[in-house]
This record gives C-alpha cells, structure tokens and sequence, in this order.
C-alpha cells in the first residue's frame, strides 16, 4: 500500500514538473513572438508613416509576418485617422486581396472567424465591405452582429443606420457599441435618424431620438418638439414605451440646446411620467430657461424624489442669486435647499 | 517656413498618435517634441518653449485641460498656443477646453491635414499679431 502511495506520489511530482516545463515554454514562445513583433513593427513603421501620408514607397518584399505586422500598424493608424490617409490605407488593403480576403472569411462556419473578419474589415476602412458587414447585423451569433456594428461606425457607413438603430432597439447589440457605432458617424447619421421619427415602434423612435441629440442640430427642434408631446392616453401596456420616446425626446432637445424647445420642455414638467419630468428640468437647466423658474420650483419642492433633484440642479443653473434665496428660506423643502447649495458651487 | 524651425510639442498617451502627429509636423518642416503624458507635457513645455502644443484631452495624470490650465498659469509657457485632440464632441467639453485656456480643438479620427493646417494657421495669426 505504501509502496502505491509512493508510486502515486512519484507520479504527481512529475506530472506536476512536465506541466510547468510547458507553461514555462509556452510563456518563452509567446515572448519570444512578442518581442519578434514588436521589432519588425518598429522596422516596418516608417513604411506604415510613409505609405498612410501619400508618399511614393517602394514595398520592399515581404514575407508573411512582415505583411501581418505591417497590416496590424495599418489596421489601428486606420482607427484613428479620417480623410484621405484611411482612403490610402483602404486602397492598401483592397490592392493587396485582404478586403477580399475577409470578405469571404466573414461568411465562415465558424462565428470566431466571422467576427474576427467583421472586426478586421473595420479596420481596413474599405467602403466595399458595407453592403456584407449590414448582412452581418443579422448574424446569428452576437460577437459577429457586434464587431459589424462597430465596423460598420468606423467606415461612418450612413446606409447601414436603420438598421444600427434597428439592433439598438432590439438589443441585437450591446447598448454601448451600437450607439457607439452611430455616434462615430457624427452628423453623418443625423438624416438616417431623422428618417426614423416617424417609425411605428416606440423603441426604434426613442433611440433615434436620443442620437439625433447628440448629431442634429437646431433645425430638429420642431420635430423634437412633436415627439415631446406625443399622446399621453396609451394604452397601459405600452404606457412606459411611449414615455420612453418624450424622455429621449426632452434629453434631445437639452442637448441641442435651442431656445425654441423651452416651450415644450416647460409643458412636460406637467408629464405623468416622473422620469419625463426629470429629463425636461435637466434640459430647461442646460437651455437656461428663466421662464421656467417657477415651474421648477414647485416641482423642486411637491415632486418625487428625481424629478425634484433634477429640478433643483435646474434652478442652480438657470439663477443661482434666486436659487440661493429660495432655498435659504426656512421651512424650504430638501430639495430647494440642495438648488441653493449647488448655486453657492455655480460661478459668479 | 522661416529658416529657424517652429517647435510644436505633441502629447498624447497613445504611441500611434504621436507617431502620426509628429510625422506629418515634421514633414510640414516642424521641429517636434513628444511626450507621453500630463505631467510629461508640463516638463518638456517648460523646458523647450515650443511655439505651439498639441495636446490630448485624455492622457493620465494630468489631462489635457489641466496641462492647458498649468501652462497658462505660467508666466514662461502662458503664450504657448494650445490645440487640443479630443475624442469626445460634447459641446460641454469643448467649451471647457476653451475655458481652460484652448486655442483649438481638433476632433478624433484626425486628419492629419487638417492638423497642419491648423497649426500653420494659428502660427501665422500669432506672428502677425507680434
């Protein structure tokens, strides 16, 4: 029996030993790989420099790890430029048969592979790979429709923001990523979204609503404005969805910051929906509505707990000298209180 | 150009960007100084007196509108004209670069054209205005 135990043992510690010997090597390759890419990344930079600001550059001949190193430093210059050096590292790519390359590979079996190629054709900043990365939105697996949304945000593809703001409302893609994707487009998205105003579900609505606060402009406001006021009498079921689309469309109109939204911000302080309230005072403070003061006081004083927290941020911001005043009174409700604390923070 | 090279420091935290920035400065005939930091932009700014920076808003340590603001409140460096690469496009954060004491701001992706036109352009105003 001892013997057995030994023997059990003695098997262990070498088991023990070999497995380290493997990690240990396996640690040394992936260092040594390391190291090997970062030196031919720091030879072939000055190519990558050259190539990317339109100069004439002879390729020298390059192998297969040269290539993938040269394209990696390409890939992530292409992130981060707009103009015409990603229209030269496009060209790079498609010359070279990596656009078509990824393309088929975006059509794998495998979802690994088809969200790698989504991701990569991202980076390659070909227009050519549009049409397959919106096809990609519909993928079945959830890392593929991803890497396509924020593909399809990096190559500011207009075509595809329907659909982008299609996925939002679905949650097909992570919140962050898709509305990332459409916010990377800037005012490009802006008539996509302004096409979706009118689309019959709440969800899409709200969500383009919310963008186009980021990527309007003033001219919104009137339509901004129709949303704001969209009929309160839902049936109760979808009572919160619809609510959803005055909030987006109250956050908007903050953002965008135009005086002529004041009028329907300052009616929706009357919205029977609390959360509709809170983003209207927050966006009467960022417009800086004095009209508004009495309104947000009272709601800074009688509401519930974030329509009144938001209106008394409201009111620190819109006049803090009456803030201060209303809030120093005694008997003034918490709520007004914090407005005049927070106007004592507001600059002079 | 003049025959004595304009200095533009560059800061930013990613090696990629300040790998473009200074390539195409240096390209356009500028002499370029790197940093990789706040508190790197704050020493180099100091020590060379560049005639223009170009800062990333957010770089650890000191972001780009504490560097904006630590430069202005020094005597030697509050001349440095200041052109700040920002990834965000909120109105509020533009406005507080300019707060902070920004000349300019130059949004992520980048153009690297556009950049040069854009430092040349405020080299220019500064020397006709001495």
């Amino acid at each position: 029996m001892i013997e057995l135990l030994q023997l059990f043992g003695a098997a262990l510690s070498v088991l023990a030993l070999a497995t380290m010997f493997v990690l240990v090597g396996r640690r040394v390759a992936l260092s040594r790989r390391e190291r090997r890419r970062a030196r031919l990344e720091a030879e072939l930079r000055p190519v990558a420099l050259a190539l990317v600001d339109g100069e004439e550059v002879d390729l020298p001949r390059l192998g297969t790890a040269e290539a993938r190193a040269l394209a990696a430093i390409l890939g992530r210059y292409a992130r981060k430029l707009r103009g015409e050096p990603r229209e030269r590292i496009a060209t790079f790519f498609e010359e070279r048969g990596d656009v078509q390359r990824e393309l088929r590979r975006v059509r794998s079996r495998r979802s690994a592979q088809r969200a790698a190629a989504a991701f990569a054709l991202g980076d390659m900043g070909s227009d050519s790979a549009i049409e397959a990365l919106i096809g990609a939105l519909d993928d079945r697996a959830r890392d593929v429709r991803s890497a396509a949304a924020r593909s399809l945000g990096m190559l500011e593809a207009e075509a595809a923001v329907p659909r982008l703001v299609g996925s939002l409302a679905e949650h097909e893609v992570p919140r962050a990523i898709a509305g990332g994707a459409l916010l990377a487009m800037g005012s490009r998205a802006a008539p996509g979204l302004r096409s979706l105003l009118d689309a019959d579900e709440p969800a899409v609505r709200a969500n383009a609503i919310e963008l186009l606060g980021f990527t309007g402009d003033a001219s919104d406001a009137d339509r901004l404005d129709a949303a704001l006021r969209e009929d309160h009498a839902i049936a109760a079921s979808r009572w919160r969805e619809f609510a959803e689309v005055r909030a987006a469309a109250a956050r908007a109109q903050g953002r965008i910051g135009t005086r002529r939204a004041a009028g329907g911000l300052r009616a929706a302080l009357n919205d029977p929906a609390p959360f509709v309230r809170t983003a209207a005072a927050h966006a009467l403070g960022r417009i800086g509505d004095r009209d508004a003061f009495d309104a947000l006081a009272r709601q800074a004083g009688d509401d519930l707990y974030d329509p009144a927290q938001a209106a008394a941020q409201a009111l620190a911001a819109i006049d803090p000298v009456r803030a201060m005043r209303l809030g120093g009174d005694e008997g003034a409700s918490p709520h007004l209180a914090e407005a005049a604390a927070l106007a004592e923070l507001e600059p002079a | 150009m003049s025959d004595d090279p304009r200095t533009v420091l560059v800061a930013d935290d990613d090696e990629d960007i300040l790998q473009l920035v200074a390539f195409r400065l240096e390209r356009a005939g500028y002499t370029v100084v790197t940093a990789a930091d706040g508190q790197q932009a704050v020493a180099a700014a100091r020590e060379h007196l560049p005639d223009l920076a170009v800062l990333d808003v957010m770089m650890p340590g000191l972001n780009g509108y504490e560097v904006t603001r630590q430069l202005r409140a020094d005597a030697a460096t509050a001349h440095i004209p200041i052109i700040l690469l920002t990834a965000r496009v909120q109105e509020a954060d533009v406005s507080r670069g300019f707060e902070a004491g920004a000349d300019d701001y130059l949004r992520k992706p980048f153009s690297p054209a556009e950049l040069r036109s854009r430092v040349q352009a405020i080299l220019a105003r500064r020397s006709s205005v001495r």
